[in-house]
């Protein structure tokens, strides 16, 4: 295949991938700051009476879920994944220097990180959090930093295939700058697919992460971990589609809308890990 | 006048449109040097790794029979697997599993890659040392003799094969190979990256065991100073017709 | 006369012992100790020796990967140790280096065509259409007008080198330093990838080919170097001299005398304890003293060595010279 025709294959998955994070990124800004009232006489209408989603037990618009549940998890599932892809890119970087003794440092903190149980340390932040400020933002960045040293090692084992030091060395002694043998080479052409891969698959982890958690505080009545009392999550979705599934009610539509959004978000992950990845 | 180690016949291996090598014949007596020799492309690694019951090309084996003689006179080990694509190859595989590293040994060709990159040197000479019929009493010192017999400092023996050179990799996989003290040795290109004393060295020692325990040499170079100062006989492949020219 | 195009004087390079400890980091063995040598422009040299003799080092300071302790390199007769590497970079071009492991200098997301043209942008100034049409150029004249577009993943080793040495050329360097060019190659792929590297250098600019491999040297290098402890012992022209040094002996022709069995000495020559000539030496000189480079009679070639028998003039020594071999054909199988 030439070298034109491998580039041109990526078009598709970029496209997409742009278009489903641009699809959550406005639903997240069209969110509304609060829940509209109830007017049971609309509950459960479809999305012909009205669009563009129908409307839940209470009569309240879905888009009102898609949007709020949008705001509460688009930016910091992505900025879970600017995270790791910021300590995937360090790794990589560290062990393409060389630097043997730093590297060890950032290899052990990575055992240390590595071996904690990520949902006990994910809960015991969520509980430390004070109520009146709860939100997904630290409880990504917690996810993100025990995801990181994965990241870290796929990173590390990336530069050190692509010779690590003896790489940069051969690349000076030819006469090339050091940004561009690191910029370029290094993290653009090589650390990306990976970084790239890491860092979506994190993004979704975060997004799942809110599902369930709202999911399991709605489940049990409770306060979410997550979000607002104000708000809903995209959990809500699910959360009332469920009732589709076991008791027949007419809210197959919730569902699907909670089913779409999943997909959307999966599929965005999917198409920006295949467009950036490796030849 | 003893049963030979190892006697290949006819041995013909297909990879999908083309045949990799074409009636092959490799017989190697103990006490004796059998040299492979011949262009790149023209299968040797193959050969020898085919002597040994590996077998990892499809559709595979095609026709040939194998057999070790002094350990069993009777035994084709290609009973089964010609023809019989990718399964009955790795069966032959599981098959042979303990004869490599006992009976017979393999210095591969590309040593730094072979060798555990989680282990020392030094554990894996034990090792293979461990493997003998009557293990010698101190460990630690025939570890050290065998280290230098390659040409190693017996320091190497605590460093991980990360931590040396291609050279020095690719003579402690010579060291393992004859530390088990097998009846037959099998060097592909034990002289690569070495320096000419260093090959030196390295085609004495491969003489030295097999002039002291007995044991049989199957060795692929292409130096011609080393083959025709060693070696008994030679088999010389050549690429089958219809190979890819490979620079 | 136009100055050489490397010159390196009384050269130094000590190096700190490494840790005691086994996972202290991989440090090249080799020190030098005192080298001087000069390679004019369109000459072809060899600096040869075994591992740890400080051959690498050497190239490795001539080409600014490392610092000397002492001593002093200029290339095309300024000085270049020392100098910072913003000082460097932009002279780097026309110096230019073939690492021995030649995967380590190839980016696996790009193809031969665009590591070249990569090259030909950036340092050396074309525009994108020239450097297309040079780049063809070069990769084909090295044998890979077929392989324009294929990863290093998909090339043979032997293709991997020419796509690395194509870039080297295609800069048309005043100096080409080889590391090892040949190592791990089967013999017959040997010479096509040495006739690519010297048959292409651009006329005028000077080689550098650092081997152990003695009929390399000898077939393609009009100067050897032999290089033994970090210090060179004997310089030579192999196809006019054959080698005097009874460890230079023994590197050219493993099989003509015993094998050196005692590590090297730490004082005087380093090759004593080994030598078949330290005997003949008076007053235990060679324990003493290191030998300096000494020229022999009636040749352009230096031996480091006290013993009047390496010293002979060049007829004398010639009917104890050692066999030579036919010609580069006869290492190959």
């Amino acid at each position: 295949m030439s070298g034109a025709g491998r580039r041109f294959s990526r078009w598709p998955s970029g496209l997409l991938a742009a278009a489903g994070f641009g699809a959550l990124l406005v639903f997240a800004a069209f969110a509304p700051e609060f829940l509209p009232d109830p007017d049971p006489s609309r509950a459960w209408q479809g999305p012909g009476e009205m669009p563009p989603f129908g409307a839940d037990d209470r009569g309240r618009s879905l888009w009102v879920y898609a949007t709020q549940g949008a705001s509460i998890l688009a930016w910091p599932a992505l900025l879970a994944g600017f995270v790791v892809a910021l300590l995937a890119v360090f790794g990589g970087v560290v062990r393409a220097t060389g630097a043997a003794r730093l590297d060890g440092w950032v290899q052990g903190m990575g055992e240390v990180v590595g071996a904690l149980p990520r949902m006990v340390v994910v809960l015991v932040v969520a509980l430390i959090v004070p109520a009146d400020s709860r939100s997904l933002y630290p409880l990504a960045v917690t996810w993100a930093l025990l995801a990181a040293p994965g990241a870290m090692d796929e990173a590390a084992a990336v530069a050190e295939r692509l010779g690590g030091s003896r790489f940069v060395e051969a690349l000076r002694a030819h006469g090339y700058s050091a940004a561009r043998i690191f910029l370029l080479h290094i993290v653009g052409y090589n650390l990306r697919p990976v970084v790239v891969r890491q860092a979506a698959e994190v993004s979704m982890q975060v997004v799942f992460l809110e599902l369930a958690l709202s999911y399991l505080a709605l489940a049990g009545d409770r306060p979410s971990l997550t979000h607002a009392d104000s708000v809903m999550s995209w959990a809500g979705l699910l959360s009332q589609g469920y009732t589709w599934l076991v008791i027949d009610m007419e809210s197959g539509h919730a569902l699907a809308l909670g089913l779409g959004l999943i997909a959307l978000v999966t599929g965005a992950s999917l198409a920006v890990s295949h467009a950036a990845r490796a030849r | 006048m003893s049963a030979p180690l190892v006697v290949l016949q006819d041995l013909t291996i297909r990879a999908p449109g083309r045949l990799l090598v074409e009636g092959v014949e490799v017989v190697v007596e103990p006490g004796r040097v059998t040299a492979l020799v011949g262009p790149s492309g023209s299968g040797k690694s193959l050969t020898a790794r085919a002597l040994m019951g590996v077998l990892d090309v499809a559709p595979g084996l095609e026709r040939g029979s194998l057999r070790y003689p002094a350990l069993d006179p009777s035994k084709d080990w290609y009973d089964g697997v010609r023809g019989g694509g990718p399964r009955a190859q790795a069966r032959l595989l599981e098959a042979t599993r303990a004869l490599r590293g006992a009976y017979l040994s393999y210095s591969p060709q590309a040593a730094s890659s072979a060798l555990n990159p989680g282990r020392t040197v030094g554990q894996q000479v034990a090792l293979a040392v461990g493997r003998r019929a009557s293990p010698p009493a101190s460990l630690g010192a025939e570890v050290t003799r065998l280290l230098r017999a390659v040409g190693l400092d017996p320091r190497t023996a605590a460093a991980l094969p990360g931590e040396l050179s291609g050279g020095q990799c690719q003579r402690a996989a010579l060291a393992i190979a004859v530390a088990p003290a097998p009846r037959l040795v099998i060097a592909d290109e034990p002289e690569t990256g070495l320096d000419p004393v260093l090959r030196r060295a390295v085609t004495e020692l491969l003489v030295e065991v097999v002039q002291s325990h007995g044991a049989g040499l199957l060795l692929i170079s292409h130096h011609h100073d080393t083959v025709s100062r060693i070696a008994g006989a030679v088999v010389r492949l050549r690429p089958p017709a219809g190979a890819p020219e490979e620079l | 006369m136009s100055p050489p195009v490397v010159e390196v004087r009384r050269l130094e390079k000590l190096f700190e012992q490494a840790g005691p400890f086994p996972w202290s980091p991989r440090r090249s063995v080799g020190a030098v100790q005192g080298v001087d040598f000069a390679v004019a422009p369109g000459e072809v040299v060899a600096l040869v020796g075994q591992s740890g003799s400080g051959k690498t080092t050497v190239s490795r300071i001539v080409l600014g990967l490392e610092e000397p302790t002492g001593g002093e390199v200029l290339l095309e007769g300024e000085r270049w140790d020392g100098l910072p590497e913003s000082g460097r970079r932009p002279r780097r071009p026309r110096y230019q280096y073939v690492p021995q492991d030649a995967m380590a200098a190839l980016d696996p997301q790009q193809t031969a065509l665009e590591t070249v043209e990569e090259t030909l942008r950036t340092l050396g100034g074309l525009s994108a259409a020239d450097a297309a049409a040079r780049a063809r150029d070069i990769l084909g004249r090295l044998g890979l007008g077929a392989r324009l577009h294929a990863l290093p993943r998909e090339m043979s080793g032997g293709e991997q080198r020419r796509v690395t040495l194509a870039r080297v050329l295609a800069l048309e360097p005043r100096l080409v330093v080889a590391d090892e060019p040949t190592s791990g190659l089967d013999a017959d792929r040997r010479g096509a990838v040495l006739e690519a590297l010297v048959g292409n250098l651009p006329a005028g600019a000077a080689c550098i080919l650092v081997t152990h491999d003695m009929s390399e040297a000898r077939d393609w290098c009009r100067r050897v170097y032999v290089m033994l402890a970090g210090r060179v012992i004997e310089e030579l022209d192999p196809r006019a001299d054959t080698p005097r040094h009874p460890y230079a002996r023994i590197l050219f022709d493993p099989w003509s005398g015993p094998l050196p069995a005692h590590p090297l000495s730490a004082e005087g020559c380093p090759f004593r304890l080994d030598c078949p000539l330290a005997a003949s030496v008076p007053d235990g000189r060679c324990a003493r003293s290191v030998p300096a480079l000494t020229p022999v009679p009636g040749s352009a070639q230096r031996v480091a060595c006290f013993a009047e028998a390496a010293l002979a003039p060049a007829s004398a020594a010639d009917s104890a010279g050692s066999p030579r071999h036919a010609g580069p054909a006869s290492d190959t199988l």
